[in-house]
């Protein structure tokens, strides 16, 4: 086991399975000699050369359109996208060409790609550097969508997400790209799509009340650390780590509220109409009867990302935690 | 202003012959002698032609009778699309747009399966997914138009561009109208096939003025503009972009300039046509007409040999009619099918959802 962070995680996968696939392609702008904005891509060029790792014009259509034609013809193309706020000039061949292929066609064609790319605020990046857009790939059917917290689950779900026959959209936690390390196999694993991860477990047995906290990404260490403190204040937590957002792993999520009888989604992206919404209707679906205080979605403001006051517009734990308490109390 | 010229080894037939830059194969006074050794293809390009027309003025029937929802009528527009798709070969690769729904059957997707694609009924290959013209044909590698004008473009170079990273011979054609070029998808696909030298033929119909064409020169592709009248000079066009394109030179842009047949933009030439029953005599502009009296001036067919064709594919259409119409409507929950390649729980459960109320009468 060597110590990795997200951004060596996430290289290593890539490297592993462009070995193991001569049909994984990666594109992307400065994705080659340079190796990415965030280096994720170094020494892939150097060793797989211009056929397997391209650098493209600057243009987000472009990229993700060819990407789709190279997936139809047979290829695995890894479109960089340097950051998900840039990645609306390419919505459309996402939205109404690649999410659409293979039911369009009647199952005759598809076009399998992992669009990779860094998403979230906190490193000083203003608007354009920060934004969360899950949930604009989570209601167009035929797309999935998942997000790492942790070095192991990066490269694991890496692995899965290229071997997976629907086209993947990963984003990438850049807060902590480097600042999130841990243990990660030298070889080849997957981590399976669409299975949450519970991180913490509440005690049950204390009496002391109990709140389940949905989160993901670099927010899933904001909960984590909430939660520590809501321990001092005599409330157990239950966290999960959603790892792959959809198809999102309800029986776990509903397992975990049934216990506990509270829950908390945390999020960076705007609370309106965020996955948060659609977690809790999920949750009123299946777990009504079980509730014990309202579900609370702790987000980002219905605002744009602000560059300066980012740690205001956050829902970092100073945020979380008074959801917490008002949760347990309700 | 001047283009980069197609390769004259390619292309020594393709002297302009007009006062313009538009190559033209027939012209009044009959074939021009260096398109003769093209003559070979002019039966099957007729044929195809005609077959085209026939099925397009139905589909508008059909259309008008609210028996399908809708159709992409093609009239004037076979000489482009017949023209450039014979040209390929059958390994190449073709991204039509829905105006260019004949490219699958040219290549030789029967007709009753494109009728079943036109009602969405049970035996669509796309499960009635997708709208008329909008038919895949995966092992003919046709792709299936999207409704979003241009999307395809990109992708067209992109599949250029995989065979080219897989040292496959393969090319691809891209089919389009000039009101892309106005898009942003346009600009992607020539810029990516510019710099990546894709095997890419780019064949955009435009009226007479637009030149298109003249925007190849800031991608460094190719081009050639057309007469879009004449099925022979497209095609021995698009052969020579084609021969480029394999050689390793790049993607080219041809401009095939539609024929005036006014009033098409109307619809009153449909319906005009239609009304008389007829419309495989457009006038002197048709290129059915042009080049079935090319091919008879020729000796290559006789006059009467339309009629059979017509005959042919007229029956071929009143059978694939009934039989779409009998096939009926897909089951309700395959909805469901082929939005990922298994079906995820909440999919699942929405299809109990609607098959279980359908069960209960609900």
């Amino acid at each position: 086991m060597a110590q990795m962070n997200l951004v060596q995680a996430i290289n290593d996968a890539l490297k592993l399975e462009m070995k193991r696939d001569p049909r994984v392609v990666v594109l992307g702008e400065d994705v080659g000699r340079v190796g990415g904005v965030f280096r994720v891509t170094q020494g892939l060029w150097d060793e797989f050369g211009d056929d397997r790792v391209v650098d493209t014009p600057l243009s987000e259509g472009g990229i993700l359109g060819t990407a789709i034609g190279m997936a139809l013809y047979g290829l695995v193309p890894v479109p960089e996208i340097q950051f998900a706020d840039f990645i609306y000039p390419g919505y459309d061949q996402i939205v109404s060409e690649l999410a659409k292929m293979r039911w369009r066609s009647g199952g005759e064609y598809s076009a399998k790609m992992v669009v990779r790319t860094p998403v979230g605020g906190g490193i000083r990046g203003g608007l354009y550097h920060s934004q969360s857009p899950e949930s604009l790939f989570i209601h167009v059917a035929g797309l999935k969508v998942v997000c790492p917290a942790n070095p192991y689950d990066a490269k694991g779900l890496l692995l899965a997400s290229l071997r997976d026959p629907d086209p993947v959209l990963f984003f990438e936690p850049k807060r902590i790209y480097r600042a999130s390390r841990g243990e990660v196999p030298e070889g080849d694993y997957t981590v399976e799509l669409g299975k949450a991860k519970l991180v913490r477990e509440a005690d049950r047995s204390t009496g002391r009340p109990a709140v389940t906290i949905l989160a993901w990404g670099a927010m899933l260490y904001e909960a984590v650390a909430a939660a520590e403190k809501a321990l001092e204040l005599g409330i157990e937590c239950e966290i999960v780590d959603l790892r792959t957002l959809w198809p999102v792993d309800i029986d776990t999520i509903a397992a975990s509220v049934e216990k506990t009888g509270r829950v908390i989604v945390v999020h960076e992206a705007p609370k309106t109409c965020g996955f948060g919404a659609e977690l809790v209707a999920l949750i009123n679906e299946r777990c009504f009867l079980s509730l014990e205080a309202p579900p609370v979605r702790v987000a980002g403001f219905d605002t744009p990302f602000p560059y300066t006051l980012e740690m205001d517009y956050l829902p970092l734990a100073h945020r979380i935690l008074p959801a917490i308490v008002e949760t347990a109390k309700y | 202003m001047q283009h980069a010229a197609l390769d004259p080894s390619q292309a020594s037939s393709l002297a302009s012959s007009g006062p313009d830059d538009l190559v033209r194969a027939l012209r009044d006074g009959g074939l021009d002698a260096s398109f003769r050794p093209l003559l070979d293809a002019g039966e099957a390009l007729l044929r195809h032609m005609v077959r085209a027309r026939v099925v397009s003025a139905r589909m508008v029937a059909l259309q008008r009778s609210e028996k399908i929802g809708f159709h992409h009528a093609s009239l004037g527009a076979e000489a482009a699309v017949v023209g450039a798709v014979l040209a390929m070969r059958a390994t190449d690769w073709i991204f039509p747009g829905a105006r260019e729904w004949y490219a699958g059957p040219a290549r030789g997707l029967p007709l009753d399966v494109y009728m079943h694609h036109a009602f969405g009924s049970a035996a669509d290959p796309a499960k009635g997914h997708a709208a008329p013209d909008h038919a895949p044909a995966r092992a003919l590698h046709v792709v299936p138009p999207s409704g979003v004008v241009g999307a395809h473009l990109p992708q067209a170079v992109g599949a250029a561009w995989a065979a080219k990273i897989r040292r496959e011979d393969v090319a691809v054609l891209a089919l389009f109208g000039a009101e892309v070029a106005a898009g942003g998808d346009f600009h992607n696909a020539l810029n990516f096939a510019g710099v990546f030298k894709a095997p890419v033929v780019f064949v955009c119909r435009a009226a007479a003025g637009e030149r298109v064409v003249d925007r190849a020169v800031a991608y460094g592709l190719a081009s050639a503009r057309v007469d879009g009248g004449d099925a022979l000079a497209v095609f021995a066009v698009v052969k020579a972009a084609l021969a480029r394109a394999v050689e390793g030179k790049g993607a080219t842009l041809v401009e095939v300039v539609s024929p005036s047949l006014e009033p098409l933009e109307a619809g009153a030439l449909e319906d005009a046509a239609l009304a008389a029953g007829d419309v495989l005599d457009l006038g002197p502009a048709d290129p059915l007409t042009r080049l079935r009296a090319a091919l008879a001036r020729e000796g290559r067919v006789e006059l009467s040999a339309r009629d059979a064709v017509v005959a042919e594919v007229r029956a071929e259409l009143d059978a694939a009619v009934v039989a779409a119409e009998r096939a009926g409507a897909p089951a309700p929950a395959t909805i469901f099918d082929h939005v990922y390649a298994g079906v995820p729980a909440h999919l699942a459960r929405e299809r109990e959802r609607l098959t279980g109320a359908q069960r209960n009468g609900g």
